[in-house]
């Protein structure tokens, strides 16, 4: 069928699909389409009515609202978690394809010319040996361990076994990070890039990168998903995101991990361990500063006078640096005119680039950068270190940001507070337990 | 209960929301990040034009900021329609109010007014309609003015002769001044308008920061 690369793989609602009404009601006709709800509601007693959206198949009560609806003139449920991607409402008809899949090319095409260490080549074939029997793979690499060029080596091996693949992150900076690296790894493949307000390309890509989100589009699409910093918020707070991801795979697809700070709950059949950063130079260790009455100093639009000193030693070295904010309001009231970004910033893509090329000579920015970041000789400071966004994972993460090229191998990483907190040692005491590995 | 806006478990903070049911549907620091100015900006938009004083006063409750973006962003962009509760309790009005329509076909495709929902625990009156389809924000100021008057009275329209407009948006004035003429014409003696945000046009923004300048 000449138009089954606008179906394959995905759920999608009627009015998105650019072809006209007609061809659609005749595939359905043919039964090369379902066609499903939007949501489903099933009166469990006369007050109580349950509800589940067939996109992302959330059934918490919590993620559904209703109103007069003016497109179904009546009173009509829609869905809030997946909200993002467009409106799923009673009245919107989900498009599955239910016709027979099509063929994968096997195809071997990394272009890639780097070399592994030897740490990353045994962690590789660790993997290796897990997509050839069968199996899922966990890769625990600390940060700037190269788990992107062991990736390449497992995806390698996925296409040449005809198999489709996707690699999923939580984080839409990871996506963005990651992008570039595999377009340039796998120069003759096509590569599509989904992340919130990104395009929606037609048809199945040979390799897809998405965040866990945008995997709410795919129906029956992946043999296999390699979910990337599969710790990262909000993927390990939302289980509607394991289900998801879940329905993007083919009966029988694998679900792989790959990250820095594992949670316990993701469990795989094996695991490689990688407790050395591909330089060989142990990470970083971060120092506590005390900065008592930070708060006072910011409320009185003051830059406290210990960070005003350690941007000033930054500014003098010429050195990249990144400042951490607990909360997108101090980050907006903080003094000066240094640019800012946060997770519904516009431009948070090219103020990371500027200061990759030296541009700009530092950032604030929210958690939103925790991850994925890599800028050669990046200095790190975290203010207010003790709220309780600082979790142990996401201060391993601020932390791994330093120190991670061959040129610079080590970074000052400064947490000013007003009283350490059990997360802040925790996440010391384990990169120091990794450096001693 | 969680926050509509950050999904952040809410607390019940005193014991009288426990009783008189009065929880904010909304956590502290959203409500906080909300910039509440209670103003009636002087716009110079509209003088000297066929349109001045043709509304009487206007009153906006916030100032725009990169929160109340995001607000509209997700509520009249997403259509995430519960999160007209966020402003609800305080867009209570006495008098009966008029809402700027907005065009049938965008409002189709999001399957509610905004501005009705927004104002829901008002009586809404609606008197008006809007008769041509370009977007406001797609032309500059000086084609606004120009423009025609894009509103009408419904047939068969009682205009009251005191009236309360209300929008969500309020930029240049031109929108409701252009609807309160409309009203005037036909029998309106006093208009006033009220909004839920106050914006400024890009350029007119002032930077007021001081501090660490790179
Ligand atoms: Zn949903
Ligand atoms: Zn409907
Ligand atoms: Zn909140």
């Amino acid at each position: 069928m000449k138009n089954r690369h606008y179906f394959e793989g995905k759920i999608q609602p009627f009015e998105d699909i650019p072809l006209s009404q007609d061809t659609i009601a005749l595939y359905l006709q043919e039964g090369c389409l379902e066609q499903l709800k939007g949501i489903e509601s099933s009166r469990k007693s006369p007050f109580q009515v349950t509800f589940k959206c067939n996109r992302c198949l959330s059934k918490n009560p919590y993620h559904f609202a209703t109103h007069y609806c003016l497109r179904c003139s009546g009173y009509c449920t829609y869905c809030r978690n997946c909200i993002r991607m467009g409106k799923i409402s009673s009245c919107t008809q989900l498009i599955i394809w239910k016709g027979p899949r099509s063929e994968v090319q096997p195809e071997s095409s990394l272009t890639w010319k780097g070399t592994l260490s030897d740490l990353q080549q045994q962690a590789l074939e660790e993997w290796k040996g897990s997509i050839a029997t069968g199996k899922s793979h966990m890769i625990h690499a600390v940060c700037g361990a190269g788990k992107t060029e062991i990736m390449f080596g497992a995806l390698q091996l996925m296409r040449s076994r005809g198999e489709r693949v996707a690699i999923a992150c939580p984080r839409t900076d990871v996506i963005l990070e990651l992008a570039p690296r595999l377009q340039q790894a796998f120069k003759s493949l096509r590569i599509d890039v989904l992340y919130g307000g990104s395009e929606k390309p037609i048809g199945l890509a040979d390799l897809t990168l998405a965040t866990t989100h945008q995997l709410f589009r795919f129906h029956k699409a992946f043999n296999h998903v390699i979910i990337d910093e599969a710790d990262a918020f909000p993927y390990s707070a939302d289980a509607t995101l394991v289900a998801a991801v879940e329905k993007s795979l083919v009966s029988g697809g694998f679900i792989h991990y790959v990250s820095a700070t594992p949670s316990k709950h993701l469990h795989t059949d094996r695991k490689s361990l990688l407790a050395k950063r591909f330089h060989g130079h142990p990470l970083p260790v971060p120092r506590f500063q005390k900065a008592l009455s930070y708060k006072k100093h910011l409320t009185r639009q003051k830059v406290p006078p210990v960070l005003d000193k350690w941007i000033a030693y930054q500014l003098e070295m010429e050195r990249p640096f990144l400042i951490f904010f607990p909360t997108v309001r101090m980050l907006e009231d903080f003094p000066g005119n240094m640019e800012r970004v946060h997770a519904e910033h516009p431009f948070r893509k090219e103020l990371v680039q500027q200061l990759r090329d030296g541009k700009i000579k530092g950032l604030c920015t929210t958690t939103i950068l925790e991850r994925g970041i890599t800028i050669s000789n990046l200095q790190i400071a975290v203010v207010g270190t003790e709220q309780p966004i600082f979790t142990e994972q996401a201060l391993i993460q601020i932390a791994g940001r330093a120190g991670r090229s061959a040129e610079f191998p080590t970074g000052d990483v400064v947490f000013f507070h007003n009283g350490v907190t059990e997360d802040m040692r925790r996440a010391k005491s384990a990169i120091e337990r990794l450096n001693m590995q | 209960m969680k926050c509509l806006l950050c999904d952040r478990q809410l607390m019940r903070d005193t014991w009288s929301s426990l009783f008189t049911g009065k929880q904010d549907c909304v956590c502290k620091s959203c409500r906080a990040s909300f910039n509440k100015i209670a103003s009636s900006p002087e716009r110079r938009y509209v003088k000297g034009t066929e349109l001045e004083g043709a509304l009487d006063s206007i009153f906006c409750f916030y100032s725009y900021n990169s929160s109340m973006q995001n607000y509209f962003q997700r509520y009249k962009g997403e259509g995430d329609h519960i999160l007209h509760l966020v402003f609800s309790k305080e867009l209570r009005l006495r008098e009966p109010c008029v809402p700027i329509p907005s065009y049938q076909d965008s409002s189709f495709k999001r399957s509610f007014c905004h501005v009705d929902e927004l104002f829901c625990g008002n009586n809404l009156l609606h008197l008006l309609k809007k008769t041509t389809s370009i977007k406001q924000s797609s032309r500059n100021l000086a084609q606004r003015i120009q423009s025609s008057n894009p509103f009408e009275l419904l047939p068969g329209a009682q205009v009251p002769e005191k009236i309360v407009l209300i929008d969500d948006i309020f930029t240049t004035g031109v929108t409701m001044n252009q609807a309160a003429a409309i009203l005037k014409k036909h029998g309106a003696k006093q208009v006033h308008g009220i909004c839920l945000v106050e914006t400024l046009e890009k350029n007119d923004e002032t930077e007021t920061r001081k501090g660490i300048k790179l």
